[in-house]
């Protein structure tokens, strides 16, 4: 069975959406004072990442999207998004395509030393 | 003079005496300060093949011409000698407040010489500067030092301080400064420890004084205003601290575990900077004239491991977690503290720790070697028990206590210590991160991250980003972050300034403070120049090209798991590139037109 939301297509918690496959999507450090979670499953169709980013800024509204996007609305070059560990700023950026099976990890901007 | 106060102090420990000297100010304006200055001085004054640990070495505590200054993140100061752990030049760059203090009292400069029979101490107050007997603090941790050296002084009085691993002569003792700000690689603790030198207290109510005030207040304004506008200089670091880090290189698959032996700890968000603002962090906590803030203190009421102190930062978690498969934070936590109690560097006693629970596993060491203590990788009982036997040589901690590479060759396997130079490597792995690799195996002071921090742009993205995986353009980008941090280090600014600022806004600081006129190329000309003193120092020392490599396992055995499953280091493609660009022959000895061009001909 399919444990997820039929009308958003997240599941949470981390708890696998059943037969469906569905993208893991886990969260770091601020994102994860509006997602109230650290990962996620989603098994909406999502082509690029690009997509999925902007479903998320819709989903969590601006306490999310304030690090992901530039003040003029585009996606932050200094958050973190990895596909399968790979980031897409080495890549085709908010155009890479997505697969159901994709494990996508996001990072405002941090960083240490 | 202005930035610079004009005044060093020199101590003779073997007969006590205690002189002011001018500061040279050609070589200030060519090597600028702190790390660089006290490099130079290193240079002329000290025989590289001395023993370290002889009287013949000296120490020197070192602070830059911006420290002290009200810019934004400039409290730091060098200590620079000659390392018992590495046999090259150390220099060891802590913030805290001691820095500027000494500055305030007159001095730019502390070099002690010879050995004192007997335990002392250097009590400063401006003007006023005396040896103290220090036999009553002599077995005593760096906190109770700390606080009986406030009480027999001052209230106010800075301390840097050794603790029992310095005085052990530990090959990986740090000093330590305000208890919780550490001096702390290459074995610092145990130079200062050979010369009987305990602590230096200090009390300055003078000033820094700068040649041009608006020019210079308008270098602070702006230079602050980036920091605070950049998103990881402002709040970022401030609300997670460096830890945050757990995650992100685990993410990408270069997160060292189990001595390097995989790239990738499926448990690792236990013990992430998430996780300690969750459940640890009391506050964050900043250095002088400090705006970031990445400092932790921290509280662990797990009885087990119960403490309250400063840290862990992000080597410091890894270190005592994923490099040891473990990832119970309040075990990691409780070491930190363990470390800065006992004057010992976190960096290099976790992976010590790390290379002995491989050992072990290996079937090299036994129960009979250990005294009885089984070794296993994520045992944190065991871990947190092992960082006090280190820190007081006791029983098998002994063998531990002059780092991974003393331990491993004792058993016959060298290859087993994760070190360049015989320095332990930090937290990030170089077969998940090609450039970092290279910067270990050029780093003048061994196995060290924060002289040419190339994470900044192959992970992190900032200010541009490149592919971690790739060897191309890593070599101009390790040189360029190299230099640049010399000069930095040199200023007495703090790494993370360049989180929101850089080469430009350090020269119109220092051309404001200094009233001479550096240009960003200039700046960046005199970090070569203290990379290449730097290195000239080593190879008279007797290290060469054969000490610019990492160790086999990252260059033959690939990762094991995660995202970067299956890649190796490519440093043998990266070293002959690296040299060329330096302008070094392909031994790695900088030409004669090189060292014309840096003045150091």
């Amino acid at each position: 069975m399919n444990s997820s939301n039929p009308s958003t297509g997240f599941s949470g918690r981390g708890v696998a959406s059943g037969w469906q496959l569905a993208m893991k999507i886990k969260y770091f450090a601020y994102l994860r004072d509006t997602t109230h979670t650290a990962a996620e499953h989603y098994s909406q169709p999502a082509a690029t990442i690009g997509d999925l980013l902007e479903v998320l800024c819709q989903r969590y509204g601006p306490g999310f999207s304030r690090w992901i996007r530039t003040p003029e609305g585009g996606i932050s070059t200094i958050a973190i998004i990895l596909i399968n560990g790979k980031d897409i700023r080495d890549g085709a950026w908010v155009d890479t395509p997505l697969s159901p099976e994709d494990e996508i990890c996001i990072f405002p901007p941090v960083a240490g030393g | 003079m202005n930035a610079w106060t004009g005044t060093i102090l020199r101590v003779n420990l073997t007969n006590g005496t205690i002189k002011k000297e001018p500061l040279d100010v050609k070589a200030a304006r060519a090597f600028i300060g702190a790390r660089g200055l006290a490099a130079k001085m290193l240079f002329d004054e000290v025989d590289p093949n001395i023993d370290a640990l002889s009287p013949e070495n000296k120490l020197f505590f070192a602070a830059g011409p911006l420290t002290g200054t009200f810019a934004p993140n400039v409290g730091r100061y060098d200590v620079v000698c000659k390392s018992p752990l590495t046999g090259a030049i150390a220099a060891s760059n802590s913030g805290g407040s001691f820095g500027p203090e000494l500055k305030y009292a007159g001095y730019d400069m502390i070099i002690f010489e010879g050995k004192a029979p007997a335990p002392v101490y250097l009590w400063i107050h401006n003007d006023q500067v005396e040896l103290r007997d220090a036999s009553a603090l002599w077995g005593k941790e760096v906190p109770e030092t700390t606080d009986l050296l406030r009480a027999e002084t001052d209230e106010d009085a800075k301390v840097a301080c050794i603790g029992p691993a310095g005085e052990k002569l530990s090959f990986i003792a740090s000093v330590m400064n305000e208890m919780g700000r550490a001096a702390g690689r290459s074995g610092v603790g145990a130079v200062m420890g050979s010369k009987n030198l305990k602590a230096i207290a200090v009390v300055g109510t003078g000033g820094v004084s700068v040649a041009d005030k608006d020019a210079f207040a308008a270098a602070a304004k702006d230079a602050a205003a980036k920091i605070k506008a950049h998103p990881v200089g402002g709040t970022g670091l401030k609300a997670y601290g460096t830890d945050v880090l757990v995650n992100i290189l685990n993410s990408v698959g270069s997160l060292p575990t189990r001595n390097f032996q995989d790239g990738y700890f499926p448990t690792a968000d236990k013990t992430g900077g998430e996780a300690l603002a969750a459940n640890n962090l009391l506050r964050p906590r900043g250095c002088h004239s400090c705006i970031i803030e990445c400092g932790r203190a921290t509280k662990v009421t797990n009885p087990k491991f119960a403490g309250e102190g400063e840290g862990p930062e992000y080597e410091s978690a890894w270190g005592f977690g994923a490099d040891c498969g473990i990832d119970n934070l309040d075990a990691i936590i409780k070491a930190n503290f363990l470390c800065n109690d006992l004057g010992l560097d976190t960096i290099s006693t976790a992976t010590t720790i790390a290379c002995a629970m491989d050992l072990y596993e290996a079937g090299i060491i036994t129960l009979k070697d250990t005294g009885g203590i089984p070794l296993n990788f994520g045992n944190a009982e065991v871990m947190v028990e092992l960082v006090k036997m280190m820190g007081n040589r006791e029983g098998f901690g002994d063998k531990m206590a002059d780092g991974s590479w003393r331990l491993a060759d004792a058993y016959g396997h060298p290859e087993y210590s994760m070190s360049c130079k015989k320095q332990e490597m930090p937290a990030y792995d170089p077969r998940g991160v090609q450039g970092i690799g290279l910067h270990y195996a050029t780093s003048n002071r061994g196995g060290c991250h924060v002289r040419g921090y190339t994470i900044a742009v192959e992970v992190l993205g900032n200010p541009v980003k490149m592919d971690q995986h790739t060897t191309e353009g890593k070599p101009d980008l390790v040189i360029t972050f190299q230099n640049l941090t010399a000069a930095l280090d040199s200023t007495g600014a703090c790494l993370f300034a360049t989180f929101g600022i850089g080469g430009d806004e350090l020269a119109a600081l220092l051309s404001g403070a200094t009233g001479i006129p550096y240009s960003t190329a200039d700046f960046m000309k005199a970090g070569e120049r203290i990379w290449n003193l730097e290195r000239m120092w080593n190879l008279a020392a007797g290290l060469s090209s054969n000490d610019d490599v990492l160790p086999e396992r990252l260059l033959h055995e690939p990762i094991k798991t995660g995202p970067s499953k299956g890649e190796v280091s490519h440093l043998n493609e990266m070293l002959p590139v690296y040299y060329d660009l330096r302008g070094w022959d392909a031994n790695g000895v900088p030409s004669a037109e090189r060292l014309e061009t840096l003045g150091l001909a």
